[in-house]
């Protein structure tokens, strides 16, 4: 005797398995990257490599790359751990010196990791809000805890931003191990404002951006006043060049991978002058190249620090218990 | 005859089962899956110490009491709001109505942008504030639709007794609305339970959630017992959640209606005052702010100096590509386990799981469990509008199943008498008379695919990156021009939602 199914059931049932038969033969293709002619970079969201840019790659070596961003840098570093058995992809692009021993320790690369490209944590101030308030503007770390500035600054929670975190490591560096608390105990004394993002902090309440909020000085990048040049040809903000923290972004070689030779070939194309000079105008970052010049706009308004402190902290062995100490002052 | 009945009732059985195979294993296969992928990686000798730590007890407590006080008052708010807005007739009520739902449906990222004003409040208060923002419409429109059924033949009747005012509404109406108010209250409850970008935001990550905790125990510190224990007390509430409002999940459908009387002149102006500045304000400065020629003009643009793979109009259409695929697995598998579980409805507690879990931890799982052979789904594009049809289905659940169980059972049984079949009883007769339900849930699985954004930042990939997923992109990096270009898709996703909100909310109901 045949058990029936009610029909209603079965056309719900071919209807699923079309769509679910589709999803699996639409990802089928991607498996495919173990070819010597495939190579899958996974990147963080930020980082930008253009179409043109990989075509050129392709016409070079005959490799085809597919990129794979995985969320924020921190993020991207966690799912590599995560699927190192069944890695993501080929090489990885955009681990920064705050997670790389993460990556290194858990054995996601192979080899060494090369630095690529990077950027300065620094504070900036809004010069419009200083003028008019006839105050001088702030020049150090030093500033920010005295009178003059009190409830002026803004910067992110280093718990929940990277820009936070580089931030409280240029603190650690600043006023070492006995220090640095006492200096976010006097931060805090002269009304910082804590943000959870960069986007917070800087739209929402730095003066000096399109936002328009009403805090002057903002914890972001010494690149970002670049984008703040208003009509007159002038930057409407600046950065303190003293007392910023450096990122470096690298690219490595993932464990596993069955192109080695395809992503070293990438890894050189990354280095390349001409990628090299693309880096400041889609990245917001500096090359690591010395022999591209940067855009006038950051020539003139965002050079790079040049005494960045806080190369030498490992900053993910003390993580947590920086995190820790400073959770205990703003919690 | 002994033979007969026993193969029938296998017949009847074996039904069911098949009915059930579907939704079973989807739900199965794209969430307990990956979810108990991540969740195995994260079991350690530690598992239970981290309940203790200060850190996750806080996130806990502070979960809890704030959904508590947010339900209170939303419902404190409400419950007068839905009663003038779908017990009582006045100029514009229907906009009103609308326009309550967009930020319920609108990706919390534009929430935040909206609601900055809020931001010189005390911490606590402005994530009270804009939990209600968001989830105030969950409780007019749920218990709305039910009130505004009610037979007015009842209010005349209590009327003769003199039961007039509050005391009518006490004695007449509550007991009626009781399962309604219990449904809504519970999802606003899950809701704030959950939410992330409005902690995160207002609370400047100085406070934490169970949420924002696992999404930073994961992301930053690879801290897997943490995320997989908080994991496990989120659905611990979801299902508690669940059972206390079981009771309520029958609604009454439309069946209206003569028309409601009209509202005091007092009334319609505090309604509209209320509503013009807790929902039309933030809503029109994000529009104010975004709907300008130089801003449409840069959206064909890849931001400032190239920072986007695809332009806002390409995101948008894999955005609209996405919630169509996941709105439609959604709404198949949801239908089917409404329709199966009149008979069983603790059986949907396993398709409403999915609401209580952090769409991160999802992500993650998704990673582990589908890298390689035989589904390789994380290396597809169809991942992202699978973890949100997955997400979507609680909500064509709970929706379907309510106005489903409101149906008085014989209709169908006497259909089957007569021969009718299972699809049959479907098309002419159930799905005509939940129609609202069904647009409702059609509209809602739509919105809440459109504004999904916790998976989808950390599975789409470069070209099929969502709306969401580029708007944060944009106001992730310095200049005017990516500023005014996040606003102009911030106002082209308010104006899309409030048109689905309008067009799915039109029309009136077959009787």
């Amino acid at each position: 005797m045949m058990l029936s199914i009610p029909k209603v059931s079965i056309r719900i049932a071919s209807l699923f398995a079309a769509v679910t038969l589709t999803a699996i033969s639409l990802t089928g293709c991607s498996s495919s990257s173990s070819l010597a002619s495939q190579l899958t970079v996974v990147v963080h969201d930020s980082v930008v490599i253009t179409d043109a840019q990989l075509a050129e790659f392709t016409k070079q070596t005959g490799i085809e790359v597919t990129l794979v961003k995985a969320g924020d840098a921190g993020a991207m570093t966690n799912k590599l751990v995560l699927t190192k058995d069944q890695p993501i992809g080929d090489l990885v692009y955009g681990i920064d010196n705050t997670f790389a021993s993460v990556a290194t320790s858990n054995n996601v690369i192979a080899g060494d990791l090369s630095a690529i490209d990077y950027g300065d944590v620094c504070l900036n101030y809004d010069k419009t809000w200083f003028a008019s308030h006839e105050l001088a503007a702030p020049t150090s770390l030093d500033d920010l805890i005295k009178s003059d500035y009190q409830g002026l600054t803004v910067v992110e929670n280093p718990n929940t931003s990277s820009t936070g975190l580089g931030f409280l490591a240029a603190s650690v560096a600043q006023y070492g191990d006995a220090g640095w608390q006492t200096y976010w105990r006097a931060l805090k004394n002269n009304d910082v404002k804590i943000d959870a993002g960069w986007e917070d902090a800087y739209y929402t309440d730095f003066s000096g951006s399109s936002g328009k909020g009403n805090y002057p000085i903002v914890l972001s990048y010494s690149s970002s006043p670049a984008d703040e040049v208003r009509d007159n040809g002038e930057s409407q903000t600046a950065a303190i060049l003293g007392g910023c923290y450096r990122q470096t972004e690298y690219a490595g070689v993932l464990t596993g991978t069955k192109n080695l030779g395809g992503a070293k070939k990438f890894i050189e194309f990354l280095l390349s002058d001409k990628f090299q000079a693309s880096i400041p105008g889609s990245m917001y970052m500096y090359p690591v190249s010395k022999t591209v010049s940067l855009p006038d706009s950051w020539a003139q308004f965002a050079p790079a620090a040049d005494q960045p402190i806080g190369k030498d902290l490992d900053v993910n062995a003390n993580r947590a218990t920086w995190l820790k100490a400073w959770t205990s002052i703003f919690g | 005859m002994d033979l007969d009945l026993r193969l029938a009732k296998l017949r009847r059985v074996s039904a069911l089962l098949g009915g059930w195979l579907i939704p079973a294993g989807f739900i199965g296969l794209l969430f307990y899956f990956p979810l108990g992928s991540i969740l195995l990686l994260g079991f350690s000798g530690e598992f239970l110490g981290v309940l203790g730590t200060p850190i996750a007890v806080a996130a806990i407590w502070f979960t809890l009491w704030q959904a508590v006080v947010s339900v209170a008052l939303a419902l404190a708010i409400g419950l007068p709001l839905s009663y003038l807005l779908y017990r009582r007739r006045f100029f514009g009520s229907a906009f009103l109505r609308n326009l309550m739902l967009v930020p319920f449906v609108t990706p919390t990222i534009v929430v935040v942008i909206a609601l900055q004003p809020l931001r010189v409040l005390p911490t606590w208060m402005a994530i009270l504030a804009a939990n209600l923002f968001l989830n105030l419409a969950v409780i007019v429109r749920g218990v709305g639709s039910s009130w505004q059924s009610l037979d007015r033949n009842l209010d005349d009747a209590a009327r003769l007794d003199g039961a007039n005012g509050w005391r009518l509404i006490r004695s007449i109406h509550v007991p009626v609305l009781r399962s309604a108010i219990l449904s809504s209250a519970s999802l606003v409850f899950l809701y704030c339970a959950t939410s992330f970008a409005i902690v995160l935001s207002f609370g400047g990550g100085q406070i934490q959630s169970i949420e924002t905790l696992t999404y930073y125990s994961l992301t930053a510190h690879l801290d897997l017992p943490t995320a997989s224990v908080l994991a496990l007390v989120q659905t611990v509430i979801t299902v508690v959640v669940f059972l206390l409002s079981r009771r309520g999940d029958v609604a009454v459908e439309d069946l209206s209606l003569s028309a409601a009387p009209l509202a005091s002149r007092f009334s319609v102006f505090a309604v509209w005052g209320f509503i013009a500045v807790a929902f039309a304000l933030p809503i029109g400065q994000v529009l104010a702010r975004g709907l300008n020629a130089q801003a449409f003009d840069w959206l064909n643009s890849l931001g400032a100096r190239g920072l986007l793979d695809i332009t806002v109009w390409q995101a948008l259409a894999n955005s609209l590509r996405n919630s169509l695929i996941a709105a439609s697995l959604a709404l198949v598998v949801g239908t089917l386990v409404a329709k199966l579980s009149t008979r069983r409805p603790g059986l949907r507690l396993w398709f409403v799981l999915p609401l209580g879990v952090s769409s991160v931890m999802l992500g993650f799982g998704y990673l582990v469990a589908f890298g390689g052979e035989p589904l390789p789904l994380r290396s597809s594009w169809m991942v992202v509008p699978l973890v949100q049809s997955v997400l979507a289905t609680p909500l064509v659940v709970r929706g379907l199943s309510a106005a489903l169980d409101g149906l008085p059972r014989e209709l169908a049984e006497s259909a089957a008498t007569a021969g009718a079949s299972g699809w049959q009883i479907w098309r002419m007769i159930e799905l005509p008379l939940i129609a609202i339900a069904f647009k409702n849930a059609v509209a809602l699985a739509l919105l809440v695919s459109i504004g999904e954004f916790g998976s989808a930042a950390l599975l789409s990939y470069g070209k099929q990156a969502t709306l969401p997923v580029v708007l944060f992109r944009l106001i992730s990096r310095p200049g005017e021009q990516n500023y005014s270009m996040a606003m102009a898709a911030a106002s082209l996703m308010i104006i899309f939602v409030f048109a689905v909100v309008t067009l799915t909310s039109a029309g009136k109901p077959k009787n």
